[in-house]
C-alpha cells in the first residue's frame, strides 16, 4: 500500500521535474474544472451537479465546479476564454450568452474563435405564457392586440437578451409588434409577476410549469419547435416564428487550441454519459430532456446562430 | 386536509430521517462557518445525494444544511468579526464586541437559541397558514418592493451611528459602489473606467471582510500592550434569565422576520438590519447596542432565520421559486416526482405535510447539535494570536477568491481592509455603506421594473393602482424623522443612566 | 486627529461627487434601444445623479455642522485605534496582505498561502520557527483538499502541484 503510493509520488515528482506537457495522452490526470458564468441555484448549476456527479465514472477524474457570475456571464466566459487550452477548464453557458452577446456588447474575447464545442448537453424549449383568466385565447390574439396597442402589453422577462427576452424579441421581429419588456430577476419572479397581474404576458418552460398548467393558473399559447409539445397548443413554426427560436441549448465549450485529442476524450466521455442509467434517471427527474448533440454538430449550429443573433440585433435596436 | 396533516406528522418520525438532518445540519453549520463559501453552494453540492434517498429523508437533509448554514454563518462573524453574508453584518455589531470582552460562549447561545426561535415560529405560522400567507405574497410586486427598500434604507441610516449627517454620507457612497458595473435594468456599463474587472461589480464578500474584519485584526496587531491581554477566555454559558431578558426582542424580530419574509425579494439582509434597529429603538439603553449587547446579537439572528418559512410559501403553493435556495429545493421535490403547485396539497398532502413536520422537528434537532458544538467553535478564540491571525487571513482570502474566482477581489480587499480603518478612526459607521451597497441595487431595479410597469406615468400609476406603494413613501420621511428625534433624545442624557443596569438573576445557566 | 481626518474624509467624498456628476457622461454608457425605445425604464444615469446631488447636500450638512461646534470637545475617540497604536506593525501587515494577493494566483494557493502564513506568524510575534513552518503548510494544504476534494470549489494552484496531489491522492 505505501510502496504503491511512495511509486506513484515518484512518478509525480518525475513528472513535475520532466515537465511534461500536460495533454499527453493520459488525460486527464488531475480533476477538471467546469466554469459556470451563472449564479448558484440556477438550472446550470443543477445541471452541473448531476453532470460532475457522474462523468468522473467516464473520465477518471473529479469534475469541479466554478460558478463565476457577473456582467451577465461575461466574466466568466472571459475566465474560461484565457485559461490554459489544455482540457482542465472548461465552460458550461447557454447559447445567448456564448452567441448572442458579442452583438450587443463589447466583449474582452472572441466568442467565435475562442471556443470549441464539446457537446450540446440539453436543450430547453421555452413556450408563451398568459394567465387562465387571460382574454388572450390564442397567440393570434396576442399579435392583434399588440398591433392595436404597441408597446402596451406587459412581457415580464428574465433580464436583457437572457432565455426569455430573446424569444420574445424574436417573436416581435417576426411579427412587427412591440411589447413593453418588464425585467425581473430569473424566470421564478417573472412567472410570479404573471400570476399576480403585473404583466400580460410571459414565456415559459414548459417542463417546469405542470402544476400551473393542470390547475389551468396559466395558458400555453405556443411551444418552441416544429414538433407539438401538448397536443392542442401550435408550435412556433405554426405559428410563423421559424429557425433556431426559443430554444435554450446548455452547452460545454473548451478554449480554442486544446488538442484534438484531449477534445475527442472529453467528446467520448458526455457521449458516454448519454447512456449511463443514473444519468438518464437524474435528468429525467430534473425534467430536462437529453437531446444531446455531438460537439462538430453543434459547432455548425453554433455558427448559424451568430449570423442569425447578428440580423436579430441589427434590425431591432439602434444606438 | 386534517387527516393528511395527522398521517404526514406520523410519517416524519423517521429514524433516518432524523439521522440525515442531523447530518445536514452538522455539514450546513461547518460550510457555512467558512466565509466565502456560502449555504447555497453545501444545497447544490448535496442536491445529488438527495436523489437516492426517499422524499422524507432527502428534502430535510437539505433543509438541514440549509438551517444549519445560516446559523454557521454567524459564528465568524462573532467570533473573528467577519460576516461571511449581508445576513450576518447586523450579528457582527455586538457578537464581535462580545467576544472581545470575554463572552464568546455567551454570544453563539444567544445567536443559536435566538435563530431557532425565529426559524421555529415562522415555520409553524407558516404550515399553519400558508393559503392566508401565499394570498399575501401575492400583494407584493417591484412598486411595493422599492418604497419598502427605500424606508429600510432610511430607518438604517437614521438609526445606525451617532450622526444621521456622517450615516447618510457613508449610504450614500455605499450607493455609489452598488453603481459599479453593469446597471442592473438596462445593463449599460457605469463607472468602470474601461476595466474589465469592474464590469461584473464591486464584490460584496471582501467588501464585508475588508471593512468588519481587517482592521479588527490590525487594531490586534498595532496594540502596543502585551498579545496575552487580549480577551482569550471563552467565557460562561448563557443563562436563562438573560433569554429571558432577550425574550420580548426575540419576538419583535421574529414578528419582523416573517413580515419581511412575506414580501418577495427582500429577504434576510433587510429582517435582520429591521430586526436589530427595532430592537435599539424600543429599548431603554439603546447606547449599548454595538458595544457587546446580547440583545443586539438576539434581534438580528431571530429576524434573519424568521424570514426562511415564508420563503417556502411561493414554491410550495405555486412552484415558483423566488431565490436560489428554493431553486434548489424545487430542483429536489421535483427529482422525487413531487410537484409543488396548487394541487401538491391534494396528491401528496401526507408527504408535504410529513416534510414540513421533520422541518419544524430539524430546528429541535438543530438546539441539541448546535448547543453541543459551540464549546468547540467558542475554543477558536483561544488560539493565541500568533497563529489565529495568519488562519484568519487565510480563510478570508480563499473565501474573498471562492465568491468570484477573481485574483483582482483580493486587492479589493485590502482596500476596503484600508478604508474601514481610516473610517474608524474619522468615527464614520460602515454598516450604512454596507447597507447602501447591498440594498442599493435592487431599489434602483425595483424603481426601474416600477417606471418600465407605469408606462411613464408613475403618480397615475401609484395613485391608481398602487396605493400601498404611495402609503409607504408617504410615511418613510415622516418614520425617519421620529426614530431620528428618539435616537437623538435617547443618547443625550447618557450620563443620567447606567448603561449596564440589566439585572443579573442568578438562576442558573441554562439545562 | 479625528476632527482633521473626519473632514479629510467627508472634503474627499465632496470632490467624488462633484467631479463624477460633472463628468456623468463619461463614466456611464448609453443604453440601446429597442424599436426605439430605450432598453431601459430609467435613466442608468439618474440614480448616480440622485446620489451625487444628495451627497453634496450631505456635505453641506456636515461642514455646518463642524463649523457651528468648532469649539466643542471631541467625540470620545476610538479605543482600539489611536495615537498609541504601533503603525509600523499595521503597514507590515498591509505589505504582507499585498504581497499575499499579488502572488495568490501566480504562485497557486498553497505555497503563496504558506508564505504569507509564515510572514504574517513573524508579524504577529511568534518566533517559534518549527511551529509557524508546520502549521504554515499543514492548514494551507488541509483548506485546498478540503475545497477542491470535498466541497469541489476550485482554488487556483500550479499545474504540477495539482498533478502531484492528484497522483499521491490516486484516481
Amino acid at each position: 500500500m505505501i510502496r504503491r503510493h511512495l511509486l506513484k509520488f515518484a512518478a509525480a515528482a518525475m513528472m513535475l521535474g520532466g515537465l511534461l506537457s500536460p495533454a499527453t495522452a493520459e488525460y486527464p490526470e488531475k480533476p477538471v474544472t467546469l466554469v459556470i458564468p451563472l449564479g448558484a441555484g440556477g438550472s446550470h448549476d443543477l445541471n452541473a451537479r448531476v453532470i460532475s456527479s457522474i462523468i468522473p465514472a467516464y473520465l477518471n477524474q473529479a469534475m469541479i465546479v466554478r460558478l463565476t457570475p457577473g456582467a451577465g456571464g461575461q466574466k466568466g466566459t472571459q475566465e474560461a476564454a484565457s485559461s490554459a487550452a489544455d482540457g482542465y477548464t472548461l465552460l458550461f453557458t447557454h447559447n445567448y450568452i456564448d452567441m448572442l452577446q458579442q452583438h450587443v456588447e463589447n466583449l474582452p474575447y472572441n466568442p467565435n474563435e475562442d471556443f470549441v464545442s464539446i457537446a450540446r448537453v440539453n436543450y430547453a424549449p421555452i413556450g408563451i405564457v398568459v394567465r387562465g383568466d387571460s382574454p388572450f385565447k390564442t397567440f393570434d390574439d396576442v399579435v392583434e392586440y399588440a398591433k392595436a396597442n404597441p408597446g402596451k402589453l406587459k412581457m415580464a422577462h428574465s433580464g436583457n437578451w437572457g432565455a426569455l427576452f430573446v424569444p420574445a424579441a424574436q417573436i416581435m421581429k417576426a411579427k412587427g409588434i412591440s411589447f413593453n419588456m418588464i425585467p425581473y430577476k430569473g424566470g421564478g419572479p417573472a412567472m410570479q409577476a404573471l400570476l399576480k397581474g403585473d404583466a400580460e404576458i410571459t414565456m415559459g418552460f414548459p417542463a417546469t410549469l405542470s402544476s400551473l398548467l393542470d390547475t389551468g393558473q396559466v395558458r400555453l399559447l405556443a411551444t418552441a419547435g416544429t414538433e407539438r409539445m401538448v397536443d392542442d397548443v401550435p408550435t412556433f413554426e405554426e405559428i410563423g416564428i421559424e429557425g433556431d427560436a426559443g430554444f435554450m441549448h446548455r452547452v460545454v465549450l473548451a478554449p480554442a487550441g486544446t488538442p484534438p485529442e484531449v477534445v475527442d476524450t472529453l467528446r467520448n466521455a458526455f457521449k458516454a454519459l448519454q447512456e449511463d442509467k443514473t444519468y438518464v434517471r437524474l435528468m429525467g427527474r430534473l425534467g430536462e430532456n437529453r437531446d444531446f448533440m455531438d460537439g462538430p454538430d453543434y459547432q455548425k449550429m453554433r455558427e448559424a446562430q451568430a449570423n442569425d443573433y447578428k440580423a436579430l440585433v441589427d434590425d431591432i435596436t439602434s444606438n | 386536509m386534517f387527516e393528511q396533516f395527522a398521517t404526514g406528522f406520523f410519517m416524519a418520525f423517521r429514524v433516518d430521517t432524523f439521522a440525515m438532518m442531523a447530518a445536514g445540519l452538522f455539514f450546513g453549520m461547518l460550510v457555512g462557518s467558512l466565509p466565502g463559501f456560502t449555504t447555497l453552494m453545501a444545497m447544490a453540492i448535496l442536491l445529488p445525494v438527495s436523489f437516492f434517498l426517499d422524499p422524507i429523508v432527502g428534502i430535510p437533509f437539505l433543509l438541514g444544511i440549509y438551517k444549519g448554514g445560516i446559523f454557521g454563518g454567524s459564528v465568524p462573524a462573532i467570533l473573528v468579526s467577519m460576516p461571511g453574508t449581508g445576513a450576518a453584518v447586523a450579528t457582527t455589531a455586538d457578537g464581535y464586541a462580545l467576544t472581545k470582552k470575554g463572552k464568546s460562549r455567551k454570544a453563539l447561545d444567544i445567536a443559536l437559541f435566538s435563530s431557532i426561535f425565529g426559524d421555529f415560529t415562522s415555520d409553524i405560522l407558516t404550515i399553519l397558514m400558508i393559503f392566508p400567507i401565499a394570498l399575501l405574497v401575492m400583494q407584493f410586486g417591484p412598486p411595493e418592493l422599492a418604497a419598502i427598500l427605500f424606508l429600510s434604507l432610511i430607518v438604517i441610516a437614521v438609526t445606525a451611528g451617532s450622526s444621521p449627517v456622517k450615516s447618510l454620507m457613508m449610504m450614500t457612497a455605499g450607493l455609489w459602489l452598488s453603481f459599479v458595473g453593469t446597471d442592473p435594468v438596462g445593463g449599460v456599463e457605469r463607472f468602470t473606467f474601461g476595466s474589465f474587472d469592474l464590469r461584473g461589480g464591486v464584490p460584496l464578500l471582501p467588501m464585508l471582510i475588508g471593512l468588519f474584519a481587517l482592521p479588527e485584526i490590525a487594531a490586534v496587531l498595532g496594540r502596543k500592550v502585551d498579545m496575552a491581554q487580549t480577551a482569550r477566555i471563552v467565557g460562561e454559558r448563557l443563562r436563562l434569565a438573560e433569554l429571558k431578558r432577550c425574550f420580548r426582542t426575540i419576538c419583535r424580530s421574529t414578528v419582523i422576520g416573517t413580515a419581511i419574509g412575506i414580501v418577495p425579494g427582500l429577504g434576510q439582509v433587510v429582517a435582520a438590519m429591521l430586526g436589530y434597529t427595532a430592537a435599539k429603538n424600543a429599548s431603554d439603553h439603546p447606547e449599548t447596542f454595538g458595544k457587546g449587547e446580547i440583545e443586539g446579537v438576539a434581534a438580528a439572528e431571530a429576524a434573519n432565520n424568521a424570514v426562511n418559512g415564508p420563503t417556502l410559501v411561493p414554491l410550495l403553493t405555486l412552484g415558483i421559486p423566488g431565490d436560489n435556495v428554493t431553486a434548489i429545493l424545487l430542483g429536489a421535490f421535483v427529482a422525487q416526482g413531487l410537484r409543488p403547485g396548487p394541487q401538491l396539497f391534494e396528491e401528496q398532502g401526507a408527504t408535504v405535510f410529513a416534510i414540513l413536520t421533520a422541518m419544524v422537528f430539524a430546528n429541535l434537532l438543530f438546539i441539541v447539535i448546535g448547543y453541543l458544538s459551540i464549546p468547540f467553535f467558542a475554543r477558536i478564540v483561544t488560539i493565541k494570536n500568533s497563529m489565529l491571525i495568519p488562519a484568519v487571513i487565510l480563510f478570508a482570502f480563499a473565501g474573498s477568491y471562492v465568491f468570484r474566482s477573481d485574483p483582482v477581489d483580493l486587492l479589493m480587499l485590502i482596500g476596503f481592509g484600508a478604508f474601514g480603518i481610516i473610517a474608524r478612526m474619522a468615527r464614520f459607521e460602515v454598516m450604512p455603506m454596507v447597507m447602501g451597497f447591498i440594498l442599493g441595487g435592487p431599489l434602483e431595479y425595483a424603481f426601474g421594473q416600477t417606471m418600465a410597469m407605469s408606462g411613464g406615468d408613475l403618480i397615475g400609476f401609484a395613485f391608481t393602482q398602487r396605493p400601498s406603494m404611495l402609503a409607504i413613501i408617504i410615511l418613510t420621511p415622516l418614520i425617519g424623522f421620529y426614530l431620528w428625534r428618539r435616537m437623538a433624545n435617547l443618547s443625550r442624557p447618557k450620563k443620567a443612566r447606567q448603561p449596564e443596569k440589566v439585572g443579573r438573576a442568578e438562576e442558573g445557566t441554562l439545562k | 486627529m479625528q476632527r482633521r481626518l473626519e473632514v479629510a474624509v467627508a472634503g474627499s467624498l465632496l470632490v467624488l461627487a462633484v467631479t463624477f456628476a460633472v463628468f456623468i457622461d463619461l463614466m456611464v454608457a448609453k443604453p440601446k434601444t429597442l424599436f426605439g425605445r430605450s432598453l431601459s425604464a430609467i435613466e442608468p444615469t439618474s440614480f448616480p445623479l440622485i446620489s451625487m446631488g444628495m451627497m453634496i447636500l450631505l456635505c453641506g450638512l456636515f461642514f455646518y455642522g463642524v463649523y457651528r461646534r468648532s469649539g466643542s470637545a471631541e467625540e470620545a475617540a476610538d479605543e482600539s485605534l489611536t495615537g498609541q497604536t504601533n503603525w509600523l506593525n499595521i503597514g507590515a501587515f498591509f505589505l504582507v496582505l499585498l504581497l499575499y494577493a499579488l502572488i495568490f494566483y501566480p504562485l497557486g494557493f498553497i505555497t503563496s498561502s504558506f508564505i504569507a502564513m509564515v510572514l504574517l506568524s513573524l508579524v504577529a510575534g511568534s518566533r517559534n520557527i518549527i511551529q509557524i513552518v508546520v502549521f504554515s503548510f499543514v492548514l494551507p494544504l488541509a483548506f485546498y483538499l478540503l475545497a477542491t476534494r470535498v466541497l469541489l470549489v476550485s482554488l487556483p494552484e500550479l499545474s504540477g502541484l495539482e498533478f502531484l496531489i492528484a497522483k499521491i491522492l490516486g484516481s
